[in-house]
């Protein structure tokens, strides 16, 4: 549902780290009408500047807090609401160099309400969107 | 003296392409709705419109009471979402599902809703559990027959039974007229071969669609889903195959008009579904002048919440605009019966 907005069109947020490596940032959106579990989050064939990044490297931000996505499957109770853009970063990158950086996700969700067979349903859609990297860095 | 018929209304879901697109707020819906006259009835979706539902945050009933009363506007029903999947490793048991949807009944009373939307996979059982809930709240509730569903679908066939058992004026349907639909809508077809889709592809799926339309063959969803994945696989449609089998199969239903008649006592409110119009202002895809003409013979004088959903495969009309197109030619028809 709505492919063309899973990846917010936004500048790309670079942290830097002392140790010398470098994280990216960028919002997906929920491509459903309503809000759905957050542990059935799918983040897959996410891919920067046309390389592939493993689950390992990713964390999402939940109330304000970084989680490595890979935990998010253990999270109860918690609600991926529709209007609101989840953030993503994309950790150990090489340097990131100015100007425009074509990142790739394909983003899902488990839709509980929707039971085929035994399991519910898992919608996914996918983007590629060049986003122009943060003039600003945080360390 | 003249009969009284069903009264006009809107579902908030149609609104989805604006309100998912950040261009209109909750609020901003409301208003819409308000300022064209085209409620009076007001339909939203839980887990749509209210974050954190189903609990109502501070101030949101007293703020949604207010626009109500200030456009004159009528809650007809909040749309609750029976979640049978919520946990990741199993499906929840009858007393969960019960336990789970007992907040939602009574948000629905809280916010002045007398109805909810109930879906297929909240069990016999589970609503047999939860009526207590419904009746201390004075909340009804509402099965959705959807497409494919029909009356005869067996688990609506379970409910009707149930339904008998129990007699309560606090159980009853929700017809959805995407489950009595004539063809599968033009508008369809028209997006996808805007799309490039090949114009023979697109005739295979709607011969397929037309042929089980003609005969008394009424498969599952599981089995329409089933045929037409594969269908629009072998056509090579790559990832236009998913939501062309989904549109074919599980949008566009196949039940007759007349039959939502065998319900009609437990009908206690409608989602007028609709998808677009042709240059006439007609509904190519929806016989709404039969279904209107069923509803009044049997009596309904509940909401018809006009529900948009042809922004699946085209978000770009104005939703506003659609829905007071449809309310025209509701009109219209009602006024002819």
């Amino acid at each position: 549902m709505f492919p063309d907005r899973l990846i917010v069109p936004e500048e790309l947020g670079v942290e830097e780290s002392t140790a010398g490596t470098t994280a990216v940032t960028f919002r997906v959106r929920l491509p459903w009408y309503r809000a759905l579990p957050m542990d059935g989050l799918h983040l897959s064939g996410i891919a920067f500047d046309g390389r592939p990044v493993g689950p390992g490297q990713l964390d999402v931000e939940i109330d304000g807090a970084w989680m490595p996505y890979e935990k998010v499957a253990g999270l109860r109770d918690a609600w991926w609401f529709v209007l609101d853009p989840l953030r993503v970063r994309i950790r150990d990158l090489q340097q990131v160099a100015e100007g425009e950086h074509e990142v790739t996700a394909t983003v899902g969700a488990r839709v509980p309400y929707i039971v085929l067979g035994t399991k519910a349903l898992v919608i996914t859609e996918t983007l590629t969107r060049a986003l122009p990297r943060s003039t600003r860095s945080a360390a | 003296m003249s009969r009284q018929l069903p009264k006009l209304g809107v579902t908030a879901y149609s609104f989805t392409p604006q309100y998912h697109g950040l261009e209109l707020s909750f609020e901003d819906v409301v208003r819409r709705i308000g300022d064209l006259g085209i409620g009076p009835g007001l339909e939203i979706v839980g887990f749509q419109s209210i974050k954190g539902f189903p609990v109502i945050p501070d101030g949101f009933a007293r703020q949604f009471r207010g626009l109500v009363d200030e456009y004159g506007l009528e809650p007809s029903c909040l749309a609750v979402n029976a979640d049978l999947g919520l946990l990741p490793d199993r499906l929840l048991s009858p007393q969960e599902m019960a336990d789970y949807l007992a907040p939602q009944v009574r948000a629905a009373a809280e916010l002045g809703f007398p109805t909810v939307r109930l879906q297929k996979p909240a069990s016999p059982e589970a609503v047999e559990l939860l009526l207590p809930v419904a009746e201390k709240a004075q909340v009804k509730m509402g099965f959705e027959i959807h497409a494919p569903d029909s009356v005869h679908s067996d688990w609506v066939m379970a409910l009707r039974e149930l339904y008998a058992r129990l007699d309560s004026p606090y159980l009853g349907f929700i017809p959805d007229f995407g489950s009595s639909t004539r063809r599968v809508s033009p508008s369809v077809w028209e997006e996808y071969r805007r799309r490039g889709v090949p114009q023979e592809a697109l005739d295979t799926l709607n011969a397929r669609w037309n042929e089980i339309h003609g005969s008394d063959q009424r498969p599952s969803e599981s089995e329409l889903m089933g045929e037409f994945s594969e269908l629009a696989n072998s056509l090579g449609l790559g990832s236009f195959a998913h939501p062309l089998a989904m549109f074919c199969a599980g949008i566009h239903g196949h039940q007759d008009p007349q039959d939502w008649a065998e319900i009609g006592p437990q009908i206690i409110h409608v989602h007028s579904k609709f998808f677009a119009f042709d240059k006439d202002g007609d509904e190519p895809a929806i016989p709404l002048g039969d279904l209107l003409k069923v509803l009044v013979d049997v009596g309904y004088t509940g909401y018809l919440s006009s529900e948009w959903e042809g922004w699946h495969w085209d978000p770009s009309p104005d939703a506003a605009e659609m829905v007071r197109r449809h309310h025209e030619l509701s009109r219209g028809i009602l006024a002819s019966l």
